[in-house]
């Protein structure tokens, strides 16, 4: 009979003890200071907000307009937060304002200096939703949205229980609203991964000033991050496991056994957490479960790539024994895949070929994620280089910080499983050359953790101004980086109230099952009779062809009526993302405007709607 | 032997505070939708409701006794919840918003109403 094991020693890291109750000068002079400075950034911060000027905006985005304050602003806070980052243990409702601040700022301010919502997927996905409203159906031959409709019945059920037309008012502050949410989230998570405060607290502020992907917006997906990152929560807080893959007895092996790697994998991954499991009677972890398996129902309704990133992150983790129950991953997978056979299979059916046939091409998958991406306007070049400069820095700060930990012994397994393993998705999927963007997303908030730990890798680490400042330097550093990346194709992304007026207007006039031809589709359409109007490309075309041909194009097809939308944002799009050299829009929109074939039917200066018409001014062709 | 029944626990206000905060919102939102009373302040109150009451109603009987956990899991689960029963609904092909909320307040009234009982009773000895 085999003799039993020795358990596994485990480490324990002592929480640092809770700081005396009554609280010295030193630190109500430094709160007192914090609060002061704090106050002090968001008075700079939302008188800068007067002065902005959206429309001198150039191909830099929204940075190039802001006021030196808006900077002030964000430099009074950094130095703030850093400063009661030099307490062992910050008090604690101080590092959270300081983020509740830092979000305002970072994801509030678009929504104070703009008319009307930005991205044109929002003004999409609101038209998805007003088709649920309208015919109370889903039409998944329509659009893949309906395949995957939880997050659009969720909008329209909203927005008629609110009472209101559509729900562009939530669009507007939810970028806000959901990275608070997602702030909630990732202080749990780190809550679970360490019990050193100061790395929570700097995580997360590193996760909300690195968060550019710009993923939060209307949409499935901003939803499906944070039912994301709370099941992980929820996983890492209440069901973590000891590790299975326990290391034999070390007296047992011989020592050269002991050398080999698959011993020492084995070892890494039997490697202790640094924070137990909460409390937590039967009751309470069965309820969790339910919670967790409801969420996980959601996300697999709601958006397609979520539930595929979940089951990787939560396999990784079952098959090396770090959470139970161990079977969640299979449930997921079995769930996801009758999902797509049964509710979805009109997309899995025509884009099989296409799915199967990107697996494993990592050089496409390259090129469509960042090669073809290189492209644009010299400025728009600048901020996409700076876009792989700050993610980059973000993964080399957390390099560096998982690094310091395993020197100082610390194995934190669960957190580098989970900031590794969404990068098998960028073989698996290109998804349409956005899927780089999606890893840095799911990845973000363990990066963040590890990026932390490079100030704060043990409880005696990082009290010296050396660290205090070196701290200020980088979050400075990657918040001017955080303004550029995020915001960098904001002449395109924003719109202007006359912009959405105009359309309206066009909604009105225009008759169903038409076709409407666009130069691009940075705009806000859809967003009304989402399913009546066929929508086509002219972009590529624009520089070598000329008016003929695109009449020729647009009278293909048995459409109704035929029509051309030109728009501000539309020329934004097209000379910043796809480098449209400076004249070309103005020569294309006379030659439309000269040309017999078109006739206006909505001119304003920021839209121009025409109508395809025969050669006599009849509508028609 | 019959076990003699104890009287319940008195409940002190604050023991009152999530319970009475999902009452009284579920109450509101459900007496705003049924009188279409069109107001800035319906926004409000309906979208508190959603995120918050039907979440916060299930969340608590768990007694997680962490503040952020508890708020951040009842968002979560408000959301999803509300997702799935609406989709249930659209599924279904009995698309009425009114009857969604009417589940909706069921469970968060059901939620609330059951947090009172448990606070009421008596602890054992």
């Amino acid at each position: 009979m085999k003799p039993p094991r020795k358990p596994v020693p485990v480490k324990v890291v002592r929480a640092p003890t809770r700081p005396a109750q009554i609280a010295s000068p030193a630190r109500l002079l430094l709160a007192g200071s914090q609060v002061i400075l704090m106050a002090l950034a968001l008075l700079v911060w939302e008188r800068g907000l007067h002065t902005i000027d959206l429309t001198a905006m150039n191909d830099l985005g929204l940075v190039s307009v802001l006021p030196w304050t808006f900077f002030a602003a964000l430099g009074l806070l950094t130095v703030s937060f850093c400063l009661g980052l030099r307490q062992r243990v910050p008090a604690a409702p101080l590092p959270l304002l300081h983020l509740l601040a830092l979000i305002l700022i970072l994801y509030g301010t678009p929504s104070l200096i703009e008319e009307v919502p930005r991205f044109e997927s929002v003004w999409k996905h609101v038209g998805v939703s007003e088709y649920i409203s309208r015919t109370g159906a889903i039409a998944p031959e329509i659009s893949a949205y309906f395949e995957w409709p939880g997050f659009f019945i969720l909008l329209a059920f909203g927005t008629e229980l609110i009472g209101a037309s559509d729900p562009l008012g939530l669009a507007m502050w939810f970028p806000t609203l959901i990275n608070l949410c997602f702030l909630a989230a990732v202080l749990l998570i780190l809550k679970a991964g360490t019990q050193e405060p100061r790395t929570i607290w700097l995580g997360a502020w590193f996760f909300s000033i690195t968060n550019w992907i710009g993923q939060d917006y209307l949409s499935p997906q901003a939803l499906s991050y944070f039912f994301y990152l709370m099941v992980i929560a929820v996983l890492l807080g209440w069901f973590k496991a000891h590790p299975v893959a326990a290391p034999p007895d070390a007296a047992r092996i011989e020592p050269a056994a002991a050398r080999r790697w698959p011993h020492q994998l084995r070892r890494w991954l039997a490697a202790p957490e640094a924070v137990s499991n909460k409390a937590s009677n039967v009751g309470q972890r069965v309820g969790l479960l339910a919670i967790v398996l409801t969420i996980l129902a959601a996300i697999i309704a709601s958006h397609q790539l979520t539930p595929f990133v979940a089951i990787g992150s939560l396999a990784a983790l079952a098959l090396v024994g770090r959470i139970k129950p161990r079977s969640l991953p299979l449930l997921l997978a079995v769930a996801t895949a009758s999902w797509l056979s049964f509710m979805a299979s009109a997309y899995l059916t025509g884009n099989a070929a296409g799915l199967i046939g990107a697996l494993g091409q990592v050089g496409s998958a390259v090129d469509e994620n960042v090669t073809n991406r290189l492209r644009g306007s010299p400025e728009h070049i600048a901020v996409i280089y700076s876009r792989l400069t700050m993610s980059v820095a973000i993964w080399g700060l957390a390099l560096l910080g998982g690094l310091r930990l395993l020197r100082q012994g610390q194995r934190p397994v669960t957190f580098a499983l989970l900031a590794l393993t969404p990068f098998f998705l960028i073989i698996a999927q290109p998804y349409g050359g956005e899927m780089l963007l999606r890893v840095y997303l799911f990845v973000l908030p363990f990066m963040a953790f590890f990026a932390a730990s490079a100030f704060y890798g043990s409880p005696r680490a990082g009290r010296t101004w050396a660290t205090t400042i070196a701290i200020a330097m980088v979050s400075i550093t990657l918040l001017g980086g955080f303004m550029i990346t995020r915001y960098g194709n904001e002449r395109a992304d924003n719109f202007t109230a006359s912009e959405v007026a105009a359309l309206r207007q066009f909604y009105e006039l225009a008759e169903p099952d038409s076709l409407v031809m666009t130069v691009a589709e940075n705009m806000p359409f859809r967003f009304r009779r989402f399913e009546q109007f066929t929508y086509q490309l002219w972009l590529a075309q624009l520089e070598t062809e000329g008016i003929d041909q695109l009449v020729a194009r647009l009278e293909q097809g048995d459409y109704r009526q035929r029509y051309l939308i030109l728009t501000r944002s539309q020329r934004a799009a097209a000379e910043l993302l796809y480098g449209l050299p400076p004249g070309e829009w103005d020569r294309f929109s006379a030659e439309v405007q000269a040309s017999p074939r078109f006739r206006a039917i909505v001119a304003t200066a920021d839209v121009q709607a025409y109508l395809l018409v025969d050669e006599r001014g009849g509508g028609r062709p | 032997m019959r076990r003699q029944r104890r009287s319940a626990r008195a409940l002190r206000p604050r023991d009152w505070g999530w319970p009475g905060f999902i009452l009284g919102l579920a109450l509101a939102s459900a007496g705003i939708t049924v009188a279409d009373w069109q107001s800035p302040l319906r926004g409000v109150v309906v979208f508190a409701f959603l995120v918050l009451c039907p979440g916060m109603g299930l969340v608590r009987l768990l007694g997680l006794r962490d503040a952020l956990a508890e708020l951040a899991l009842g968002v979560a689960l408000s959301i999803a919840l509300t997702t799935i029963v609406a989709s249930l609904f659209m599924y279904a092909g009995f698309w009425s918003p009114l009857a969604i909320l009417l589940a909706l307040l069921a469970i968060s009234i059901g939620g609330a109403l059951t947090q009172v009982r448990l606070l009421s009773r008596p602890a054992s000895s």
